[in-house]
């Protein structure tokens, strides 16, 4: 369970300050899709980044299962991450020198996984996402989709309860950005991954348990499904 | 993160823009093979020294001159004096004191001097012939039964022995031969004369003739140079028959004496009791090594223009590493995000200098021992013809491995800038970059 209780953050210096989030109250439960959805500037990225522990919020808690997160030091943020969180972006950020089996075991190396170990758990995720077949490719000759199937299988690798997804589809065409959702779905059904989707995409929205509006840093309003 | 990952991962990131590495690379590579070149020189240059001097070693030697009291200030004998020197019944100025019967006496008494061996120097020799008529103009030197003498060929002669001769390796191609067996067994006269044979009027030396028979012939060497070899007993029993006046014959103008095995705290506090008895006295281990800090002073001048080069080249490690950090925040940002800690960060960027450290050291060692072979066999072929046991540049394997850690240590250094400067990125700010 994800609990944000008052959440502020404030950027800028004394003169001149700006307020992304203003006062976010908000409880995920285990297994839930939730869905972020609000226009660009309105807080949602920050909110996302404030909660995966990405950013430290100026006032407020983020705690996972009663912890709070403002407890930890950064080794154990560094950790907590690691082997909780799943993260898959817009952009992809798959290392072009590096091939899909390298890009995807990299969560594990930082971990201090030795190389034969990492082996096994990279092709099991591989088929997960359908990717066996392209394990030795360079990440720069892979198609969009194919891509984002690689960083799901990057975020899926130390078996995350939770996984963000930062507009996923935004860089895909609408018939591979769906192929792409319901493979997230399919990972939060299955293997109920809490999944949070940040989004301004209204149709991949109303996939999702529940709906969080945010305009000017604050809830707009939640709609269940 | 596993420190064999981070250093994989390093270099794998070192080839991707290849030809920025190579260039970095390259420059380390020319700052070590001067390094390694220069350091090379001085080397040989000491060991040259070396090899000479063990040629004409005395163990435990010293060498005793008595002090010129009108040379130098302050005990410094080449400081120049402000008065005018004092008249002391020789002729000349700036010729050494003799030593006395007297002195030999108390130089004998001094704790730690086991024997003492006097040299008449006023006892000179012409010239040295081999059929009577072709004469060639030639010195001597004089040994001590304590000392050890490298030979090209044949045997020293025993302490005693007045009738052998060990002659310079120039004298093998001066008398007409080829090869330095031929000699041995040869008989040569010698030309002897002290000041006392000078015609006071004429000045016309009558030298006295003496017959040796050739038992050596020592190889080329810079202490003893074209010197013909006797034995000390030889100067003192000609000299003895030359000059009958009994105060010359029991006066030398250096003593070479042998002292027990000293440590060098001994042995600089029995050099001190000499100096306050008014001797001067040098060993052949402080020559040497007076020689050797000379030599050392121009290397280190020489290393540091080396030095220098390494200095530079390592500012484009720096520039390299900044540029990488900027292309590759992103990859910053996502690794923090997934997990990766600052340290990790760090060591990975460092480890990347550490690496063009490295090869470049290798190479530029490599290069260096090359190229410095390369000149030694040219050296020996041409210039250096004939300086026997000397190359040019000597590599010893302990200061290859100085100077490979001096490039990783200052690869790290210009690697902990940039390496910091990721390590502090923010992981948000990072992933942002477009």
């Amino acid at each position: 369970m994800i609990q944000v209780t008052d959440l502020h953050k404030t950027y800028g210096n004394k003169k001149n300050t700006y307020d992304a989030l203003n006062g976010i109250n908000l409880t995920i439960n285990d297994g839930e899709s939730v869905a972020i959805v609000g226009k660009s500037g309105s807080g949602k990225s920050t909110l996302m980044h404030v909660m995966a522990a990405l950013d430290t919020p100026t006032s407020g808690s983020v705690q996972y299962e009663g912890k709070n997160l403002a407890n930890y030091n950064a080794r154990e943020l560094n950790k907590f991450r690691n082997e909780n969180i799943g993260f898959v972006f817009q952009q992809f950020f798959l290392k072009p020198n590096q091939n899909v089996f390298e890009n995807i075991s990299l969560p594990l190396m930082i971990k201090g996984i030795s190389a034969n170990q990492r082996h096994e758990r990279v092709l099991q995720v591989l088929k997960e996402v359908d990717m066996e077949d392209k394990k030795k490719n360079k990440a720069t000759d892979l198609s969009g989709g194919q891509k984002q199937r690689v960083c799901i299988a990057r975020a899926l690798i130390n078996n995350p309860k939770i996984i963000f997804a930062d507009e996923p589809t935004g860089n895909l065409d609408s018939t591979t950005g769906k192929t792409i959702i319901d493979l997230l779905f399919k990972l939060n059904k299955e293997k109920h991954i809490t999944l949070i989707i940040v989004t301004h995409d209204d149709d991949i929205a109303k996939m999702c348990d529940r709906r969080i509006y945010i305009q000017d840093g604050k809830i707009l309003n939640h709609e269940n499904t | 993160m596993k420190t064999l990952d981070i250093i994989r991962t390093a270099n794998s990131n070192l080839l991707r823009s290849k030809t920025r590495t190579i260039l970095t690379i390259l420059a380390i590579i020319i700052g070590t093979i001067t390094l390694t070149l220069t350091v090379a020189i001085g080397n040989g240059a000491k060991d040259y020294i070396n090899n000479q001097i063990k040629a004409v070693d005395i163990p435990n030697g010293l060498f005793i001159v008595k002090k010129n009291p009108n040379q130098g200030r302050d005990g410094n004998p080449f400081a120049p004096t402000d008065t005018l020197p004092k008249y002391t019944n020789q002729i000349g100025i700036e010729v050494t004191p003799l030593i006395s019967s007297s002195d030999m006496a108390s130089i004998q008494q001094i704790k730690g001097i086991k024997k003492v061996y006097g040299e008449h120097t006023n006892l000179q020799t012409l010239y040295v012939t081999l059929n009577g008529n072709d004469k060639y103009a030639v010195s001597a030197y004089y040994y001590v039964p304590e000392e050890t003498l490298s030979l090209a060929a044949g045997t020293i002669p025993s302490a005693n022995d007045s009738t052998s001769v060990i002659l310079p390796y120039k004298a093998i191609k001066t008398l007409g031969y080829s090869s330095p067996s031929d000699l041995i067994g040869k008989t040569v006269s010698f030309a002897f004369i002290t000041s006392s044979n000078i015609n006071k009027v004429t000045g016309t030396p009558t030298p006295t003739l003496k017959q040796f028979h050739v038992s050596g012939v020592m190889v080329t060497n810079l202490l003893v140079g074209d010197n013909a070899i006797f034995p000390v007993s030889v100067n003192n029993a000609i000299f003895n028959e030359l000059d009958t006046t009994p105060t010359d014959q029991q006066s030398f103008s250096n003593v070479a004496a042998i002292t027990d095995s000293l440590s060098s705290k001994d042995q600089s506090a029995l050099q001190t009791t000499l100096s306050n008895k008014g001797y001067n006295s040098n060993s052949i281990s402080s020559i040497s090594s007076s020689i050797q800090g000379v030599i050392t002073t121009v290397q280190v001048g020489l290393s540091l223009f080396a030095a220098i080069a390494i200095l530079a080249a390592t500012l484009g490690i720096v520039n390299t590493l900044l540029m990488a950090v900027l292309e590759r925040s992103r990859e910053i940002g996502l690794m923090k995000a997934l997990g990766m800690g600052k340290g990790g960060i760090f060591s990975m960027f460092a480890f990347e200098a550490i690496s063009i450290g490295f090869w470049g050291g290798i190479i530029g060692i490599l290069l260096g021992v090359g190229i410095g072979s390369i000149a030694n066999n040219l050296a020996r072929k041409y210039f250096l013809k004939g300086f026997e046991g000397y190359s040019l540049l000597t590599f010893p394997i302990s200061f290859l491995i100085i100077i490979l850690v001096i490039d990783l240590f200052i690869a790290f250094l210009a690697g902990a800038i940039p390496a910091l400067k990721a390590s502090r990125m923010n992981p948000i700010d990072a992933l942002r970059v477009e």
